[in-house]
């Protein structure tokens, strides 16, 4: 199908109705497994393709483009009304130029794909061949597995293809006890995971269950220090990675600039650097959406901004090098070793959701489950928030030199920090 | 207008849906068309696409009595068999699984044929009607201070076109809604914040005509937002404008009575009904026939007609709101709530037009009643805990409330959390008048997203905000 689009845009641009196109093609197959209370209560199957068509007209100086989509239903008919419309809304479109991506023919990653449907039972095996303590079990587990072809071409005659494959299992851990039963929640994202990996991740998940079955009513200090984990410290840095793109330079909207100091140096080094592949990593790609082949980028050296990253339109309208769409936060291992912390501290494992917002210098969130690291005790609390401002906790932060990775991270397990406020 | 794509597809769905009810005892298959199309105009660039959500496609729904199966293709080929004879390979359970499948009660289908359809006026506005409006407000903002360094005017259509057919039913629904925002960055003093506002109808006529308005309070907040400041954590009365209303009803009960819940055992509203559960002053509704806004249809992706469920009643839980294939494992009836993302997605027990109904109450009465407190607005986000009944809601902002009046002290941003019950029971004042918020997204743990909206009353309440 995408050759008979391309054939017709080709002949608008022969015809000066068009200037350029670009199109991003994405198929995708996927199989997946619902488990209520390990009973099996939906299966589904499936699969899906859809074409983005962005059309652009130079006009007046400026160019104009617009965009739709389009499907394998989708009629020769269909097709040319919908190129029709966005030619005329490009032309009521007035953007600064640039230009697009130039490149050849490219291919990335194996077109095997995985057998799906034998992928998710061997999930679902491992995941309900773990048994937890009395009283720990999994309830509503859901196993999503994808295989996926992505494409994008231009009339400049880049014509890129990556097959991946990846996968989600989403998991209630539940312990019940007499009077109470009490849940977490647990979601774990793929490239690749073993038999071995899924059960260790299921394992910790149960047995952080229990630990909040067992979290007592307690008097903590107003004031404590606290130890976060990856979940958190991603959401920590999404602000920061946002304002350092080349989008919010071109619109004024950052506070940012190259050498403005942004964290302090009382805790380790905060380095953050922007990649488009990382082995373990399910966000991962050879390729954006323009078609720029990725160019990981560090962003901030030391706590100090060292450059800013965007994709192929907005690195033109800065006059920057095209880093790509780059979607994977890498932050560089710290100091702390595991068992180095003294004294007493929280360690916490499950929130409601942590908000952290570099505008108003506030980090804080609801704790559902934490370890009270208590005279060499690790006792289980809950059900209490804590706050404090972004930039000082950032300033004096202490990183793991142990790392982990999820879809879009990879650095320190954990961030320890100072004095956060207790209520 | 209905879509095209749909209609041209039914003959060939019904040949395919009788193939399949020779091997099934219950099959449906429903279609859907969705087209979103965003017109976004910012200080850099314009742009005119379709969003995120477009799709087209069909998922077939199979039960014989044991698990559900689900099959989504997005088109259909010539001979039919070849789809059926995909759903027969892969409905095909492999050791160890097979042993897990559930046994529901029989699926309901009684008969039903009716094409539904919400009067829109999107073929009323061209393109350029819609970028020179957004352009024009783009550039008033900007004109405005310079404060302002970023500024994004934003329309977000959705005409949505759904099929779905099973042995005894036959129905059609066809409708739009709109969303406008308006968005800046501010800086002032080395410091820079957000700040938005929005409109939204079934009608463009009506945001074209309530956007404007709205760039007074857009750029009256921005300038107090610069200077607000963290809150000093503590236990507070509040008054939640209705934004605030909506999240609590949304997070802190809605969520809680979604059946497929009751079927998990993850919801502790099961054991509530009939009791107490929020102050005698609250009722409570749920249903896309409740209101006209954001959640709004005719009959949910289950094939089941939209209702308006009264959830709480005088402060006494009614009922929960459920799905089909909860419903057949609970025995209970479906309310219209089953509700897939897209049809790449599962259908759940999901949330529609989520409200507290309105009291006696005027608004300058419940400020005048507190003696320090703080008026919360503007939605975040929030988090369910149905298992446990914790609660947190993330206000954009709060304004001081000292000796009975509302100062311009403003904090940003307030946490709300606490035990759902401690919070609804706490309530003491309702007010009357109520206002339903049309542009927000409601995710299951953290995807499955649908659009939903919820809103309400003024309510006075305790709760520990930090």
């Amino acid at each position: 199908m995408i050759n008979s689009i391309v054939e017709l845009l080709d002949n608008y641009i022969k015809e000066g109705k068009i200037s350029d196109y670009l199109l991003n093609e994405v198929e995708e197959e996927s199989y997946q497994l619902y488990f209520v209370k390990e009973s099996l209560e939906t299966v589904r199957d499936g699969r899906s393709t859809s074409i983005s068509v962005t059309v652009y007209v130079k006009h007046d100086e400026k160019l104009g483009s617009s965009s739709f989509l389009l499907y394998p239903s989708s009629t020769k008919e269909e097709i040319e009304t919908l190129v029709d419309e966005a030619r005329s809304n490009a032309l009521g479109i007035f953007n600064a130029p640039y230009e697009l991506v130039k490149g050849g023919k490219e291919t990335y990653g194996e077109n095997k794909g995985k057998d799906l449907k034998k992928e998710a039972e061997r999930i679902a095996n491992a995941i309900f061949s773990v048994k937890g303590s009395d009283g720990a079990k999994l309830n509503a587990t859901e196993i999503f597995v994808y295989n996926t072809r992505t494409r994008v071409i231009n009339s400049l005659g880049l014509d890129k293809t990556s097959y991946t494959s990846r996968g989600m299992v989403e998991t209630i851990p539940t312990f019940d006890k007499k009077e109470e039963s009490v849940e977490i929640y647990a979601q774990k994202n793929f490239a690749e995971i073993s038999d071995e990996e899924m059960k260790s991740y299921i394992r910790e998940k149960l047995d952080e269950v229990e630990a909040r079955a067992n979290v007592a009513k307690r008097d903590l200090p107003s004031n404590v220090d606290v130890l976060l984990r990856e979940e958190e410290i991603e959401t920590i840095f999404a602000d920061y990675i946002y304002m350092l793109t080349y989008s919010a330079l071109a619109s004024g909207g950052t506070p940012f600039k190259e050498g403005q100091k942004v964290f302090g140096d009382n805790g380790d080094p905060i380095t953050m650097e922007m990649k488009g592949k990382v082995a373990g990593c399910s966000s991962s790609r050879y390729f954006d959406q323009d078609g720029t082949t990725l160019k990981d980028k560090v962003v901030i050296e030391k706590g100090t901004v060292s450059s800013f990253f965007g994709d192929n339109r907005f690195s033109q309208y800065v006059k920057r090098e095209n880093t790509g769409n780059l979607a994977i936060l890498s932050v560089n291992p710290g100091s702390l070793e595991e068992g180095e912390i003294e004294g007493d501290y929280l360690e916490c494992l499950q929130f409601s959701g942590i908000q952290a917002d570099i505008f108003n210098d506030y980090l804080g969130g609801e704790v559902r489950l934490a370890l009270y690291h208590h005279d060499g005790k690790k006792i289980p609390v809950g059900g209490f928030s804590i706050s404090g401002k972004l930039s000082e906790l950032l300033s004096s932060a202490r990183l793991s030199k142990h790392i982990s990775k999820d879809p879009s991270y990879c650095g320190p397990s954990h961030i320890f920090l100072k004095k956060m406020a207790l209520i | 207008m209905f879509s095209k794509f749909l209609s041209s597809s039914k003959p060939a769905l019904e040949k395919l849906l009788e193939e399949l009810l020779k091997r099934y005892e219950y099959a449906s298959i429903l279609g859907t068309d969705y087209h979103i199309k965003n017109y976004v105009v910012r200080k850099t660039v314009t742009s005119v696409s379709d969003g995120p959500g477009t799709e087209r496609g069909f998922v077939v729904r199979l039960n014989n009595g044991r698990s559900f199966f689900d099959y989504y293709f997005d088109s259909i080929p010539e001979d039919i068999g070849e789809i059926v004879k995909a759903i027969e390979g892969a409905v095909k359970l492999g050791e160890g699984l097979s042993d897990r499948q559930i046994s529901p009660k029989a699926v309901l289908d009684e008969p039903l044929q009716k094409d539904f359809y919400r009067e829109n006026d999107l073929a009323d506005y061209k393109t350029e009607d819609i970028v020179s409006f957004l352009t024009s407000l783009k550039d008033q903002v900007l004109a405005r201070s310079d404060k302002v360094k970023d500024a994004f005017a934003v329309i977000s259509t959705l005409e949505t076109s759904k099929i779905f057919l099973s042995r005894s039913r036959r129905l059609t629904q066809n409708y739009v809604w709109v969303n406008g925002m308006l968005r800046i960055a501010y800086s002032d003093n080395n410091r820079m914040v957000g700040s938005r506002t929005g409109a939204n109808s079934h009608l463009l006529k009506d945001v074209f005509e309530n956007l404007p308005k709205t760039i007074d309070e857009l750029l009256d907040k921005a300038a107090h937002l610069i200077t607000a400041k963290p809150i000093v954590p503590g236990v507070y009365d509040i008054i939640t404008h209705p934004s605030i209303t909506g999240l609590i009803a949304h997070e802190a009960f809605g969520h809680g009575v979604e059946m497929d819940q009751f079927v998990k055992d993850r919801a502790v509203a099961k054991e509530y009904v009939g009791k107490y559960v929020a102050s005698p002053l609250i009722n409570m509704h749920d249903g896309a026939s409740a209101t006209l806004s954001a959640a709004s249809y005719f009959f949910d992706d289950d094939g089941v007609l939209a209702s308006d469920t009264l959830i709480i009643k005088d402060g006494i839980l009614q009922t929960g709101i459920c799905d089909l294939v909860s419903s057949r494992e609970l025995g209970t009836n479906p309310t219209g709530n089953g509700r897939r993302q897209s049809y790449r997605n599962k259908a759940y027990t999901r949330m529609t037009n989520t409200f507290f109904d309105e009291g006696e109450s005027k608004v300058e009465d419940m400020i005048a009643s507190i003696k320090h407190g703080y008026m919360l607005f503007e939605t975040n986000n929030g988090m369910e805990d149905p298992k446990n009944w914790a609660i947190q809601c993330v206000c954009e902002y709060g304004r001081e409330i000292i000796d009975g009046k509302l100062t311009d002290n403003y904090v940003s941003p307030v946490v709300i959390s606490g035990f759902v019950l401690d919070l609804l029971k706490s309530i003491s004042m309702v007010s009357k008048g109520k206002e339903i918020i049309g542009a927000g997204q409601c995710g299951k743990g953290y995807k499955e997203w649908v659009r939903v909206s919820d809103g309400g009353p003024y309510l006075k309440a305790r709760a520990k905000l930090s």
